[in-house]
């Protein structure tokens, strides 16, 4: 599998630490939280595995590329806009909840608009970028990132408050019946290979996805499952867990640094996962992007011999996104991630299930 | 009219080329006649070595004996150059400092040219205290020597081309032929080829010119007066251009990392130069992000330090009558214009100016309350690292980009500051030079990854 698969997975797990995951989770605890997460995990590796091994079938070939060649335009243009769809909602999802988190911990003063205005220019130019260079951004980022990443996770891992008994209590929960948000919302942290539906066409190599890459996925699953569920509960007490709003902010907010010159672990904790949740952004919308381009024809869009459709699906992208930013409150917008998280394993399984029709299809 | 009489008199092409070059006063046409020889030649004093013209020709034509061909001496010395075809391009070469000898019917350019500015300059923008002290000439033979002395390989080509521009610069094109990539070098050759620009006078504009896009921030190639820099970057398989008159060579294509590279990093051992780099890599980021990040921390979010320090920057913004951003563009504004002054100013002044400047002036201002004390740590803390980075295009570059970020911060504050960061590290990273791009990270196998990309 490409390094860059890899980032995708990575980036979409650690930027959905931040959004409303562990509160769905964390929601649960005194459910079959545990249970599920476990299915989810195996679920999470099975559908990965699908995933690369119906692509590696057409290597450096994107998901349009591929319909076009096997598909009637029936099929495949009411899928790919179902697709498109989907990607910019989960991508919007994200800029919401790191709107609000904005708004509320880093700088309460500001407007909206303005908050908002602050991802528009960078979000635009990641969104028409190519998508190399999408990919190269990710890779330089992750390298910027991983030392900071690192002492953050050392610092939350060997706080002293980190209470393991808190965590025994929790995992006494182990034998409560699974429940079916809780296994979207979990199973959601694995999606992220799912982008190489545009960026396959970069991947010229044929993918393997063997046991060594089964056992990475589930290793990077595991643990980041296991970080956004159980440390919090470590560090706040399992007792209240479940009626907290944004679970993570107040764990990094309980860690301190002594002798720092920033004392609050929670300003880095905000600016590593704003840089993620941007990534985040950005790819998603950057796979939004190309789907749209491709349903709608769009390089043929022409106005005074210059190509608008880029300027016109920036426009779409951030008016949509404004007017729902806007409309949405705290909790809709936890009320529609559940929703987007129940759609989610459908969605998933119904791609999977194209693409193996469209994989027998060209072996015939 | 006897035969020799008539070949007395100055052969009608040779006129026709003198005609052109005169009024100048260092034009020279001479014949030299002795029993049954005639020779006529033709240069401009101005550009011949003199001496070399008397050892080479004018001695020998008097000394040879009589029944030994002069053309055909002339013709075997190995100072001949290729004649060119047409008038103008004679003319062109005689201009460059080429003897004109004209033998009967046979014509002959020779190269005795004479350069005043050939002395190999100390290298001064990019010192080492290990490595060569010297750097380029500004006579391109003189860095042509200077390179082909340093590296023995026949795969070493040197291309001379003309500029179609009114100076009618020679430039000469330097690469391994074994390492340089096909499609790279037939692209920059096309490029100097289609080069549309009235005059080029060194490597610094040509570059800018090569480069092709009017409003760029980033040099996307490299220039150096150094000559182990450009067999570093050679031996990987760039291009390297040098311009007649220039003391810079030109390095093409370039990634970021290399304007992070001094070339005292390697001659030093591994964990030093770790150290060095590292220092110069936090050097790049504070003189980018600290700036922006005063004015994000003390105007937006002061809750990110811990309390002593946010009132230590708070107790010392005491008086000041304005908002951080103002402060901090006052600030940045004024070292820049020290910087920029004492840059153009002689040596033995710019003394003065900087310390008018900066002691006097920095002191002056936080005692009038203009500016804060923490501030004028920031601010000197930045110009210091800005001199950090190697080349000095990129630290020009990176302080415009500094403005930039400051602009995005005061904005939107830490959140601005995160993601102009990010957009500037995307805006390199969606740049590329000669068709190469410019920020990437690479595993294993850089060739490999690039060809998996063209696909």
């Amino acid at each position: 599998m490409s390094r860059f698969v890899y980032y995708l997975i990575i980036s979409n797990m650690v930027a959905n630490i931040i959004a409303s995951v562990p509160r769905i989770l964390l929601g649960k605890s005194e459910g079959g939280a545990i249970l599920t997460m476990i299915m989810a995990l195996f679920f999470g590796v099975l559908i990965n595995w699908l995933l690369i091994r119906t692509f590696s079938s057409f290597p450096g070939k994107s998901l349009p590329q591929i319909l076009d060649l096997y598909v009637s335009k029936w099929v495949s243009l009411p899928a790919l806009f179902t697709l498109g769809v989907v990607w910019y909602t989960a991508g919007l999802q994200t800029l919401i909840s790191y709107v609000d988190l904005l708004l509320r911990f880093l700088t309460p003063e500001m407007s909206v608009y303005t908050i908002f205005a602050t991802f528009v220019l960078v979000i635009s130019f990641g969104m028409v970028m190519q998508s190399r260079n999408v990919l190269s951004t990710l890779e330089v980022v992750f390298v910027m990132l991983l030392p900071l990443a690192i002492y953050f996770l050392v610092k939350i891992y060997f706080n002293e408050q980190l209470n393991w008994d808190h965590v025994k209590v929790a995992v006494m929960y182990i034998d409560h019946p699974p429940n079916y948000t809780v296994f979207a919302a979990a199973s959601y942290l694995f999606v992220g290979a799912f982008d190489i539906i545009v960026f396959n066409s970069l991947l010229k190599k044929k993918m393997v996805f063997g046991f060594k890459q089964a056992a990475i996925v589930l290793l990077l699953g595991t643990f980041t499952l296991i970080t956004t569920y159980f440390v919090p509960i470590g560090i706040l007490g399992f007792d209240k867990i479940e009626d907290i709003i944004y679970p993570w902010i107040l764990t990094s907010d309980s860690v301190r640094m002594k002798f720092g010159v920033i004392e609050r672990v929670i300003f880095i904790f905000l600016l590593i996962f704003l840089a993620i949740a941007f990534l985040n952004i950005m790819i998603h919308w950057h796979v939004s992007f190309k789907l749209f381009k491709h349903i709608f024809q769009l390089d043929k869009l022409q106005s005074r011999k210059k190509n608008i459709a880029k300027s016109v699906i920036i426009v779409i992208f951030w008016a949509a996104a404004l007017f729902i930013t806007i409309q949405v409150t705290e909790y809709d917008l936890f009320l529609y991630s559940i929703y987007f998280f129940n759609i989610m394993p459908v969605i998933v399984i119904g791609l999977i299930g194209i693409l193996l029709v469209v994989k027998r299809r060209a072996k015939s | 009219m006897d035969r020799s009489e008539q070949q007395t008199v100055m052969p009608a092409y040779l006129n026709r080329l003198a005609k052109q070059l005169e009024p100048s006063a260092d034009v020279v046409k001479k014949t030299l006649k002795r029993k049954g020889d005639i020779v006529h030649i033709l240069y401009l004093k101005s550009v011949v070595d003199m001496m070399q013209l008397q050892a080479i020709v004018v001695k020998p034509f008097y000394e040879i004996s009589e029944d030994q061909d002069f053309a055909e001496y002339i013709k075997c010395l190995p100072y001949e150059t290729k004649m060119p075809t047409g008038d103008e391009e004679v003319l062109i070469e005689i201009t460059k400092g080429n003897v004109f000898v004209m033998i009967g019917k046979q014509i002959t350019l020779l190269e005795l040219k004479m350069v005043a500015a050939s002395a190999v300059q100390e290298a001064k923008m990019e010192p080492t205290i290990h490595g060569p002290q010297l750097g380029l000439s500004e006579s391109i033979e003189t860095n042509i020597n200077l390179i082909r002395q340093r590296y023995h390989q026949p795969s070493l080509i040197i291309e001379t081309l003309q500029l179609d521009e009114c100076s009618n610069r020679s430039i000469a094109l330097f690469y391994d032929k074994d390492r340089v990539k096909p499609k790279l070098l037939e692209n920059i050759k096309k490029r100097l080829k289609t080069l549309d620009v009235e005059l080029v006078q060194g490597g610094a504009d040509l570059q800018y010119y090569l480069n092709n896009k009017k409003y760029s921030l980033f040099p996307t190639s490299l220039l150096t007066e150094r000559p182990d820099r450009i067999l570093h970057n050679m031996t990987a398989g760039k291009v390297v251009i040098m311009v007649d008159g220039s003391p810079h060579a030109i390095i093409a294509p370039i990634v970021f990392f290399d304007f992070m590279l001094s070339m005292e990093d390697t001659y030093y051992s591994f964990w030093v130069v770790m150290l060095i780099r590292f220092l110069r890599y936090g050097g790049l980021l504070t003189c980018i992000m600290l700036p922006a990040m005063y004015v994000g921390i003390t105007s937006y979010t002061p809750d990110v330090f811990r309390t002593e320090l946010a009132l230590t920057v708070a107790a010392s913004r005491i008086g000041v009558p304005y908002p951080s951003f103002i402060e901090v563009f006052f600030m940045l504004v004024f070292i820049e214009l020290l910087t920029e002054a004492s840059m153009r100013l002689p040596t033995m002044i710019s003394a003065t100016a900087t310390t008018v400047g900066g002691l006097i002036l920095g002191t002056a201002a936080v005692d009038a309350a203009l500016t804060s004390n923490i501030m004028v740590i920031v601010v000197s803390l930045v110009a210091i690292s800005t001199f950090v980075i190697p080349i000095s295009e990129m630290s020009y570059a990176v302080r415009a980009s500094r403005f930039m970020l400051l602009l995005y911060t005061t904005a939107f504050g830490l959140a601005g500051l995160v993601l102009g960061t990010l957009g500037l590290v995307m805006y390199l990273i969606n740049k590329d030079s000669f068709g190469e791009p410019y920020l990437r990270m690479f595993w294993q196998n850089r060739q490999e990854e690039l060809k998996a990309d063209k696909g």
